[in-house]
């Protein structure tokens, strides 16, 4: 009886990930070279994410590339989704997050433009997206 | 996306300070002339999934 209401709350929690993925991107989430992070806090313990981009996502406008990625931190699996505007001559770019908590998700209004900080998602994919 | 924090830990980079409030995974980035101390409430806006740009100091 445990098993199978275990296997109902992993079912269900996939199919709302899932669910998650699908109505930000096109599940063509793809691993970026490089893409993994270890951050140190203040306390010197360390986390762990990653960072995945939809290719089919992608959109340019002259200069300005449109793109969505998503993160997710190793050992709890929190996943979480944004669109950045990144300009690829001058190297700025503005970030904008989805809320999945809704159907369909909503993006935030985009921040104003700032440059790209090394070690970053932001540095990362910029050569990707810009080439 | 303008959001707050109450500054409890600041780390010196020599060239910027970074602001850490309670969640020690989320930092925001400010210069040292913006001169905020530990104990202040800042506004500022996220700009990546794990940090932010400060905007200014709240004023009580």
């Amino acid at each position: 009886m445990k098993l199978k209401l275990f296997s109902l709350v992993a079912i269900i929690a996939g199919l709302a990930f899932g669910s998650a993925m699908a109505q930000v991107g096109r599940n063509d989430w793809t691993a970026v070279s490089g893409g993994t992070f270890t951050v140190t806090r203040p306390d010197n313990t360390t986390w762990t994410y990653s960072i995945y981009y939809s290719p089919s996502s992608l959109t340019r406008s002259g200069d300005i590339v449109t793109f969505k990625y998503e993160t997710v931190t190793a050992g709890s699996g929190v996943t979480s989704f944004y669109q950045n505007d990144v300009n690829c001559v001058t190297r700025q770019y503005t970030f904008a997050k989805f809320d999945t908590s809704v159907t369909p998700a909503t993006l935030s209004a985009p921040s104003v433009w700032k440059d790209i900080q090394p070690n970053t998602a932001g540095s990362t994919l910029q050569p990707i997206v810009c080439r | 996306m303008k959001r707050y924090l109450n500054i409890i830990r600041i780390d010196d980079q020599g060239d910027r300070v970074l602001l850490y409030g309670k969640d020690p995974d989320y930092h925001i980035i400010a210069s040292r002339e913006d001169g905020v101390q530990v104990g202040d409430e800042i506004e500022f806006e996220p700009y990546g999934f794990n940090f932010g740009w400060f905007k200014r100091k709240v004023v009580v």
